[in-house]
C-alpha cells in the first residue's frame, strides 16, 4: 500500500491509524519513490521545529503541553502534501538484493519494512516487512 | 602544563632564527608565499573543512623545510590552545545543568512574554554571555530556545536571530574570553591582560549595544505583537524544570566564578588564562565525577572531552604553523613595512598612532565582514609587532600606551567587523544553519542589508571612542 504525493499529511495519518502501519511509501503520479511518511514525521510535525531540527533543544521538560497544544501545531500541517514532510533518506532495497542484506536491514531496526525500489527506474517494485521474513522463518521451523 | 611547555618551547628548542632550508633549494619566502595564500584561498572558499586545509597548509611549511619541527612546536600559541580547550570543556559540563534555558525562559517570562521585551532581554543574555563564554557556544545555546519562544508566540524568529548574531559578536568584544580575535590578542601580545580588556573594551559595549537596539526597534520592534493566549502558553514554562542537575550546576557556577576570579587576579602573578582555564576544567571534571563509580568516571571524562570541538582546536594549530612559517620565511616583515608605509610622512608617535588606530580598525572591519575573522587577526598580530620594531627602527617608538590602543583597534574592528555578513564570524552561520534545519532559513542579502549598516555605524562609534579616550 502507498500514497501519493498529493495526498494530505491528514489522510495519510487516518491511513496508518486505520491500518496500524507505523510507516507508509510515498511515491509520484508514475510509481516512482519518493521516501516514507510514518508515525514519527507526524509527531515531530506536533513538537516544536526547535526541538525535532537537528542540533535542536535536547529536552524541553519546562514546557507544559496538553494534548490541545500538540493538535494546535499539527493542525498548521495537516492539509499539506504528505511529500513535503516524508524522508528522503529511506533505506531501500534492489529486487536482486541477497537475503542476507535484507535481514541485515530489519535487523539495524531502524525501519520496521523496506521499500523495494527498482535501481534503474525507482519505481516502487514492493514491501518487505518483518513480518514477511517472520513468516517464512515459521514456515521453516515447521 | 601551560607554563611547561611555553618553557619548553621557548628553552628547550633549538635556535629558530637559523635560515630555513627549503627543499630543492627554493626562496622559503616564495615557498612559504604560495602555501599562505594557496591555503587562505582554500579556507575562505569554504569548500574544505577549514582545519583540515590549515593542517595540510602547517605540515607542507615543514614538510617542504620553511619551518623545522622544533620552529613549528614554537610557533603553536599554547596560550589560546589552552585557553579555548578549558572553556570549551567547562561549557561542556556546565551546559548539561540546563543553566542557559532557564535563563532564556526566565528571562522571556520577567518581560510577560511580550515580544519586544523578549527580544531586548535575549540580547542582554546573549551579550553577557558571549562576553563569558565563546560566541557559538553562546548562539547554539540561545538560538533553539529562542525559536521555540518565537514559535510559541507565532511570530517571525528572524528579528530575534538577528538580534542575538549581532549581540554575540557585540558582547564578545567586551572581554578576553570572549571572541577568537581577543583570545589571540590577550594570549598572543604579552602587555595586554584580561583587566585591560575589561577598562579599555569593556565600556564602548554597552554604546553599541543600545545604538544597534535601536534601529533593530524601528525596523521590527514596534510591529511586534502576539496574541494574549499566545503569550500564556510562554508564560506556562517551567523554567525551574529546565535545571536538570541543581548539584553540577552549583558546582559549575562555583568553578566558573573561580576561574574568572583567576582571569583578573592571574596575570600579576604569572599566570596565563591557558592555566586558569584548564586548571578549572579539570577541577570542575573532578567535582562533577565526585563519589561515582570508576566506570562512570571514565566514561563521563571520555564524553566530556569529546565535546571539545576539536576540530576548531586543530584550526588554530594548523593557522599558528602556517603564521610561524610565514614569519620564519621573512614575509611577515614585508607586510609590516606595508602597514609602516601607511605612516609615511608621519615623524612623531602619537600622529603614527592615530593613522595605525584608525587605519586597523577599519581595515579590520571591512576584513572580518568579508573573510573569517580568525586567521586575519592570527595574521595581523605578527605583522603589527613586526611594524611596531620597524617604527622603533625609524625612530617613531610606540610607548605601550599607544601601541595598546592599536590593539583595540584590532579587537574592534574583527569582533565588530564580523557582523557585517553571514560569513563575518562562526556564530553567524552556527544560527544561521540551525534556522534553516527549523524551517526558518536566513538569507545572505537579507542578512547583509541590515546587518552591514549597523557594523558600519557600530565601527564609527568604536572609532569616535577611540578617538576621544586614547588619540
Amino acid at each position: 500500500m502507498t500514497v501519493t504525493a498529493n495526498v494530505t499529511v491528514g489522510e495519510t495519518v487516518k491511513l496508518l491509524a486505520e491500518k496500524r502501519f507505523r510507516s507508509i511509501p510515498v511515491v509520484d503520479d508514475d510509481g516512482k519513490m519518493l521516501g516514507q511518511f510514518g508515525v514519527s514525521n507526524l509527531l515531530k510535525l506536533a513538537i516544536p521545529a526547535s526541538a525535532s531540527a537537528k542540533g535542536g533543544m535536547r529536552s524541553a521538560d519546562f514546557m507544559n503541553d496538553s494534548i490541545t497544544d500538540l493538535q494546535r501545531r499539527l493542525s498548521d500541517d495537516w492539509d499539506k502534501p504528505v511529500s513535503d514532510y516524508c524522508d528522503n533518506d529511506t533505506q531501500t532495497l534492489a529486487p536482486d538484493d541477497s537475503l542476507t542484506r535484507t535481514v541485515i536491514c530489519i535487523a539495524e531496526g531502524k525501519q520496521d519494512n523496506i521499500p523495494v525500489v527498482d535501481p534503474d527506474s525507482n519505481r516502487l517494485v514492493g514491501i518487505i516487512s518483518y513480518w514477511d521474513i517472520l513468516d517464512h522463518l515459521l514456515k521453516k521451523n515447521n | 602544563m601551560f607554563a611547561l611547555l611555553s618553557l619548553l618551547t621557548q628553552h628547550g628548542a633549538p635556535a629558530t632564527n637559523s635560515v630555513p632550508h627549503v627543499i630543492g633549494g627554493g626562496n622559503p619566502l616564495v615557498v612559504a608565499g604560495i602555501i599562505f595564500v594557496i591555503t587562505y584561498a582554500i579556507i575562505m572558499s569554504e569548500k574544505f573543512n577549514r582545519a583540515v586545509v590549515a593542517l595540510l597548509g602547517g605540515g607542507l611549511m615543514i614538510l617542504t623545510g620553511v619551518l623545522n619541527q622544533h620552529a613549528a612546536v614554537q610557533a603553536i600559541d599554547w596560550n589560546t590552545i589552552g585557553l579555548l580547550t578549558g572553556m570549551m570543556l567547562i561549557v561542556a559540563i556546565t551546559r548539561r545543568s540546563g543553566v542557559f534555558q532557564y535563563l532564556a525562559i526566565w528571562s522571556a517570562k520577567k518581560v510577560q512574554a511580550k515580544p519586544w521585551g523578549i527580544l531586548v532581554m535575549l540580547s542582554i543574555v546573549t551579550a553577557v554571555l558571549s562576553a563569558l563564554l565563546d560566541n557559538v557556544t553562546t548562539v547554539l545555546l540561545i538560538a533553539p530556545v529562542t525559536l521555540l519562544i518565537t514559535e510559541e508566540l507565532e511570530i517571525a524568529p528572524y528579528p530575534f536571530l538577528f538580534a542575538e548574531i549581532l549581540f554575540s559578536n557585540i558582547g564578545g568584544a567586551a572581554t578576553l574570553i570572549g571572541d577568537p580575535p581577543n583570545i589571540l590578542i590577550g594570549s598572543m601580545v604579552e602587555s595586554v591582560t584580561f583587566n585591560d580588556f575589561l577598562v579599555h573594551i569593556a565600556p564602548i559595549v554597552p554604546l553599541v549595544f543600545i545604538a544597534t537596539m535601536l534601529p533593530i526597534y524601528i525596523i521590527w520592534g514596534r510591529k511586534m505583537n502576539a496574541s494574549d493566549e499566545a503569550r500564556q502558553r510562554v508564560l506556562n514554562f517551567r523554567e525551574a524544570e529546565a535545571i536538570k542537575d541543581p548539584k553540577l550546576l552549583i558546582k559549575s557556577l562555583f568553578v566558573l566564578t573561580l576561574v574568572l576570579i583567576g582571569f583578573v587576579v592571574g596575570h600579576p602573578m604569572g599566570i596565563e588564562p591557558a592555566t586558569v582555564a584548564m586548571t578549572g576544567a579539570a577541577l570542575l571534571m573532578l567535582l562533577d565525577n565526585f563519589g561515582k563509580d570508576i566506570e562512570i568516571k571514565a566514561e563521563n571524562v571520555h564524553h566530556t572531552s569529546g565535546e571539545v570541538e576539536w576540530v576548531t582546536i586543530f584550526f588554530f594549530v594548523g593557522l599558528f604553523v602556517i603564521i610561524g612559517g610565514l614569519e620564519h620565511a621573512g614575509a611577515l616583515d614585508i607586510l609590516a613595512a606595508q602597514v609602516v608605509g601607511l605612516t609615511d610622512g608621519i615623524a612623531d608617535s602619537a600622529g603614527v598612532t592615530k593613522v595605525l588606530t584608525l587605519g586597523v580598525l577599519w581595515i579590520s572591519a571591512v576584513a572580518s565582514a568579508i573573510v573569517d575573522n580568525i586567521p586575519f587577526v592570527a595574521t595581523m598580530i605578527p605583522t603589527l609587532k613586526a611594524a611596531f620594531v620597524q617604527l622603533a627602527e625609524n625612530g617613531v617608538d610606540l610607548d605601550a600606551a599607544q601601541q595598546r590602543t592599536v590593539w583595540w583597534a584590532l579587537s574592534l574592528g574583527a569582533c565588530f567587523g564580523g557582523n557585517g555578513s553571514l560569513i563575518g564570524a562562526s556564530a553567524n552561520l552556527i544560527v544561521a544553519g540551525f534556522a534553516e534545519r527549523a524551517g526558518h532559513p536566513i538569507r545572505f542579502m537579507t542578512f547583509v542589508k541590515t546587518a552591514f549598516p549597523l557594523m558600519i555605524m557600530s565601527i564609527i562609534i568604536a572609532s569616535v571612542y577611540l578617538w576621544v579616550r586614547y588619540l
